[in-house]
């Protein structure tokens, strides 16, 4: 089959090359897809594997989008791509496990304390020109989050950066689903004043933001049962008349289920401790902590409910409840024994978060291979994705980044990064495209000037975009 | 002219057009319009019941071939005959159409034609953050509710109509232009001393865009009108449910609630009702199309600029697209040298391309004005629709018969047949020629008169194509409430001169000019000791005027007017 394996070969050259390049937005890969059967080796480089340590002069073979083989003794099959990468250093995609980019503006419905009913899923922007400047930081997968305006606040999407594809393919179908909750300062409202003539909404207080999820649980209790009961009557055969579908309650039914995962915003320790409280009286889990500043207070009790914690490496004092913060708060959490990821929660720091992981070496003391593993492997357990994502072993999707020098340094750079196989930034195109799209641009204007009379713009819609700190 | 011969009172009045417009409200199902049949008001007319004929006219009847030389009669406002040699009743007043293209009258499906100004979107700030509060005393009504029905608010007349007509549309889709729902749309002929007689047909479908609540409150996020949408939906399955199970046991069942929203939505979950969506961006309208497949609507989507990059989805699901002609363009005070990302850029030059290449993906599509404000854009910009792919062909169906067709109101309208209303553009030439002008309208049969919309000056300027020369009551919407203006105006060639007068005093036109169809002019007057300063920038179709005017010191107002006869 030599002459098939030289066609795949051929393809994957194309698509490696980035022939398809064609006009749109800045580094717009509109002609860009995965390679659907291609074979693409790496070979020479450093390979930092999240999971069985750093392998020197190894290989890594894509084969359909997955890892097939890594290794120093990995075999070469004829008409593969071949990228040699002698000196420099290869890593799982990073996992940025707190993110809004992606979203088709705001990202908080602010206006109620539950809004379980929300869905980020609905409104993603596969037009964010963040997704290309994330995988330029070797990002290649991202939670995005609802706002922390709420208690209990909406649904979020786990996506694959898969730049040029539409909304809907960006979706890490595998994931499970998730929800944002909040506690603090932010569902309570403390740094936000009301518009003039609005009303302060409820909760006001910490131990409001408790009851508030306490009485949607036991609202979703209630619910549950209604339906079960409905179910129940329905299989003896009677016809009831349905109870209503509560969209809002859906999700909460699934968390007591164990089918949606919990990402709850906090920062202190005594809000930390009540909501594993809350959630043990319940009888659900915690799956994340995020930003949870404190956490080193009260990482055993984390580790013994099982939740993870994504956290700042060294972010703080940006609101009272913010302050007590060090910057050893992953470290200590990893050797208390609980899954800690470093998140960025940030459109720019997303593009660093490489360096923000290696802070935690520097303050803690942590192992080279356990700071990777706060971006990439501990992420992908926190969103349930570890089977396909967050190291480098065989049968993984091949999401990979190419770094030029050590990706801890601060002078090393993304040179490629591969989603499912296909490279979706590559350095050396970037720079072309620049000059490629200046010329577009200067084009296009010489072209309106010529002829344009000014009128009136795109009608824009009344669409509320994020608040600072939210 | 039109010929008012009575106003709604003491008029003669035919038997067959009261029958014929007591038809329209029986046809009509909403509860809003059963009154319509109460009033059954025939309002306007000239003699309805003397017919008129077109003869030796081209006659493009859409429908079917085109008629290089015919007659086509009606009469109280029915096509009663088209062909070649269609006979001439013997008390027809007859038009001599040699040398004249007769087509059927354009229908606009977006507008909001016949509506009082819709609620400005409010105030945000920048990147979020809660609605500008109402003033007080003022109800914002929050945009929510589906069951708002158009014809309840339509108001005849106005500058609005007028200027429509001028392009040669004889028909509109109205609906408002903001809010999440946006009312159950009107089809109405644009003529008529009342409202009842202007409508076709009530209600249309549902008109939804994807905004956030306008009086504060859930849901002000994206997320939120799209979660707020499904339960909704939800809730009107349920309603209709618990109803049904109701009825079906009446004894011994608790009866539910009633509820009018959910009430409203029951002909749209039946998929009896179409949902028009406002929908623009291939984001959006994706959004439209999941909401539609998942709940089983009907549905159309209104906008579609960028519906050519998703022809084949569009195509695939068989939505039909209310495809506007209102184009992306640089602001009028934009920076020549402010940076503009090429996605703008990329936007500005497909979107003319958009009509031809959903028409050849096979999508059924309407051309629409898309809420432009200067409806003197229209036509060029159709024509520009088709220099970038879209047959001739294809753009008067899009403007006839397809929109007729999507609206559900193909019966009377959208072609030149026998038994459809008389609506009539009655062209010198080709309708998509640019030297073409329109000789005669025809509404419901009547003529109506066609102020004639003023050329855009060739580049490089030219002769000026309007005369301002007249009395023109100007209203200016100041922050402190309307100001009447009088202006007294006097145009020589590209000079203006005249003066005005208002509730601060009467003041000299220092400077006034004309530049294509825009007037602009500057007066200067004492206000108390302070000199104020005030130019007028406006642009003008026929009688009607509408602009801002920048106030030295104190920002800039929107004023409209008219001329006054």
């Amino acid at each position: 089959m030599a002459g098939a394996g030289k066609r795949l070969g051929f393809l994957t050259l194309l698509v490696a090359l980035g022939v398809a390049l064609t006009t749109g937005d800045f580094g717009r890969p509109s002609g860009n897809v995965a390679a659907d059967s291609g074979e693409v080796l790496i070979k020479n480089a450093t390979i930092m594997t999240a999971s069985h340590g750093t392998i020197k002069n190894g290989s890594i073979l894509i084969r359909n989008g997955k890892i097939a083989e890594v290794g120093t003794n990995v075999n070469v099959p004829a008409g593969a791509t071949v990228i040699d990468a002698t000196g420099k250093y290869v890593i799982p995609g990073i996992i940025d496990c707190h993110s809004h980019s992606a979203t088709d503006g705001g990202i908080n419905e602010g206006t109620l304390s539950v809004t379980s009913m929300v869905r980020i899923e609905d409104y993603i922007n596969d037009q964010d020109i963040n997704i290309y400047r994330e995988l330029a930081g070797g990002v290649t997968a991202i939670n995005v989050l609802h706002g922390s305006a709420n208690a209990i606040g909406g649904q979020n999407a786990v996506l694959k950066m898969r730049w040029g594809k539409p909304a809907e393919d960006l979706i890490f179908k595998q994931a499970p689903p998730g929800i944002k909750f909040a506690l603090g300062e932010n569902p309570k409202r403390s740094n936000f004043q009301p518009g003039p003539g609005q009303q302060r909404r409820y909760p006001a207080t910490r131990m409001g933001v408790e009851e508030v999820i306490r009485e949607a649980f036991t609202r979703a209790k209630d619910y549950k049962r209604e339906w079960d009961e409905h179910n129940a009557k329905v299989a003896k055969g009677e016809h009831p008349v349905p109870p209503r579908r509560d969209l809002q309650l859906d999700p909460l039914v699934e968390i007591l289920e164990g089918k949606r995962y919990v990402h709850a915003h906090c920062y202190r320790a005594d809000e930390i401790l009540m909501l594993i409280r809350v959630a043990d009286e319940f009888g659900f889990k915690i799956r994340t902590f995020q930003h949870v500043l404190e956490g080193y207070k009260v990482a055993k009790e984390i580790a013994k409910h099982g939740a993870g914690a994504s956290t700042f490496s060294d972010f703080w004092a940006y609101k009272m409840e913010a302050y007590d913060a060090i910057p050893y708060n992953a470290a200590i959490m990893t050797r208390k024994g609980v899954n800690v990821s470093i998140n960025s929660d940030d459109n720019e720091r997303a593009r660093r978060l490489n360096l923000d992981a290696a802070k935690c070496i520097k303050y803690g003391g942590l192992t080279e291979e356990e700071a990777l593993r706060l971006v990439t492997l501990n992420p992908a357990w926190q969103l349930g994705i570890d089977k396909y994502v967050g190291s480098i072993d065989a049968g993984k999707d091949a999401d990979l980044v190419i770094y030029d020098g050590h990706p801890f340094s601060d002078y090393s750079k993304v040179e490629k990064t591969f989603v499912d196989g296909a490279i979706y930034f590559d350095r050396e195109k970037d720079v072309v495209r620049r000059a490629e799209i200046l010329k577009e641009k200067e084009a296009l204007r010489a072209k309106e000037k010529e002829k344009e009379q000014p009128a009136t713009p795109r009608p824009e819609q009344n669409r509320p975009g994020r608040r600072p700190g939210e | 002219m039109r010929f008012h011969l009575c106003s709604s009172v003491g008029c003669r009045v035919t038997h067959s057009a009261v029958s014929r417009r007591c038809l329209f409200a029986r046809l009509s199902v909403s509860g809003a319009v059963a009154t319509l049949a109460f009033v059954c008001l025939p309002v306007r007319g000239s003699d309805p019941a003397v017919a008129v004929a077109i003869k030796d006219a081209k006659i493009v009847t859409v429908s079917g071939s085109t008629i290089a030389k015919g007659t086509v009669v009606w009469r109280d406002g029915i096509i009663q005959a088209v062909g070649e040699s269609a006979s001439i009743p013997a008390d027809a007043r007859v038009i001599n159409g040699t040398g004249l293209t007769v087509y059927p009258g354009m229908i606009d499906a977006s507008t909001s034609l016949g509506l009082a100004a819709a609620p400005q979107p409010q105030a945000r700030i920048p990147g979020g953050g809660p609605p500008a509060p109402a003033a007080p005393g003022e109800q914002v009504s929050s945009g929510l509710d589906p069951g708002v029905v158009i014809a309840d608010q339509l108001k005849p007349g106005g500058a609005a109509i007028e200027s429509e007509r001028s392009v040669g549309v004889t028909t509109a889709l109205t609906a408002n232009i903001s809010g999440m729902f946006r009312g159950k749309s009107a089809l109405i002929n644009l003529a008529g001393e009342q409202a009842p007689s202007m409508i076709v047909k009530v209600p249309v479908a549902l008109h939804i865009g994807f905004q956030t609540s306008r009086a504060g409150g859930y849901p002000q996020s994206l997320m939120g009108v799209l979660a707020y949408f499904r339960q909704l939906i939800l809730d009107a399955q349920h309603y209709k449910v618990e109803w049904e199970n109701y009825e079906a046991h009446e004894r011994g069942t608790r009866r539910p609630e009633s509820n009018k929203a959910l009430e409203a939505l029951q002909p749209v979950i039946a998929g009896k009702m179409p949902v028009v969506f406002h929908a623009s961006t291939v984001n959006d309208m994706k959004r439209a199309i999941s909401l539609g497949e998942e709940f089983h609507l009907t549905y159309v989507i209104d906008g579609g600029l960028d519906g050519w990059k998703i022809a084949s989805l569009l195509k695939s699901k068989n939505v039909p697209v209310l495809v506007s002609v209102n184009f992306p363009k640089p602001p009028a005070d934009a920076d020549p040298d402010a940076d503009v990302p090429l996605r703008v850029l990329e936007e500005r030059r497909d979107a003319p391309k958009n009509a031809g290449a959903l028409a050849k993906a096979g999508v059924t599509i309407a051309l629409t004005s898309g809420g432009m404000q200067n409806i003197n854009d229209f036509m060029p910009n159709v024509r520009k629709a088709i220099e970038n792919g879209l047959s001739e062909e294809a753009a008067l169906r899009a403007l006839t018969l397809n929109a007729a067709q999507i609206l559900g109101a193909a019966g009377p309208l959208g072609s030149i047949e026998t038994g459809k209303i008389a609506n009539f553009v009655v062209t010198t030439g080709d309708l998509f020629s640019k030297d073409s002008k329109i000789k005669y309208l025809f509404i419901d049969g009547e003529q109506v008169e066609v102020k004639q919309a003023p050329e855009r000056p060739a580049a490089g300027g030219g002769a000026p194509s309007i005369n301002v020369t007249g009395k023109w009551d100007l209203t200016v919407l100041s922050p402190g409430g309307q100001i009447a203006v009088t202006a007294d105006l006097t145009q020589s060639g590209e000079t203006v001169t005249g003066s005005t007068s208002s509730q601060l005093g009467t003041a000299q036109i220092s400077s006034g000019s004309i530049a294509g169809n825009k007037l602009t002019f500057t007066i200067s007057f004492d206000a108390g000791g302070q000199q104020i300063t005030a130019t007028f920038s406006g642009t003008v179709s026929g009688d009607s005027i509408s602009g801002s005017v920048a106030v030295a010191g104190q920002g800039s107002f929107e004023f409209s007017g008219r001329r006054t006869p």
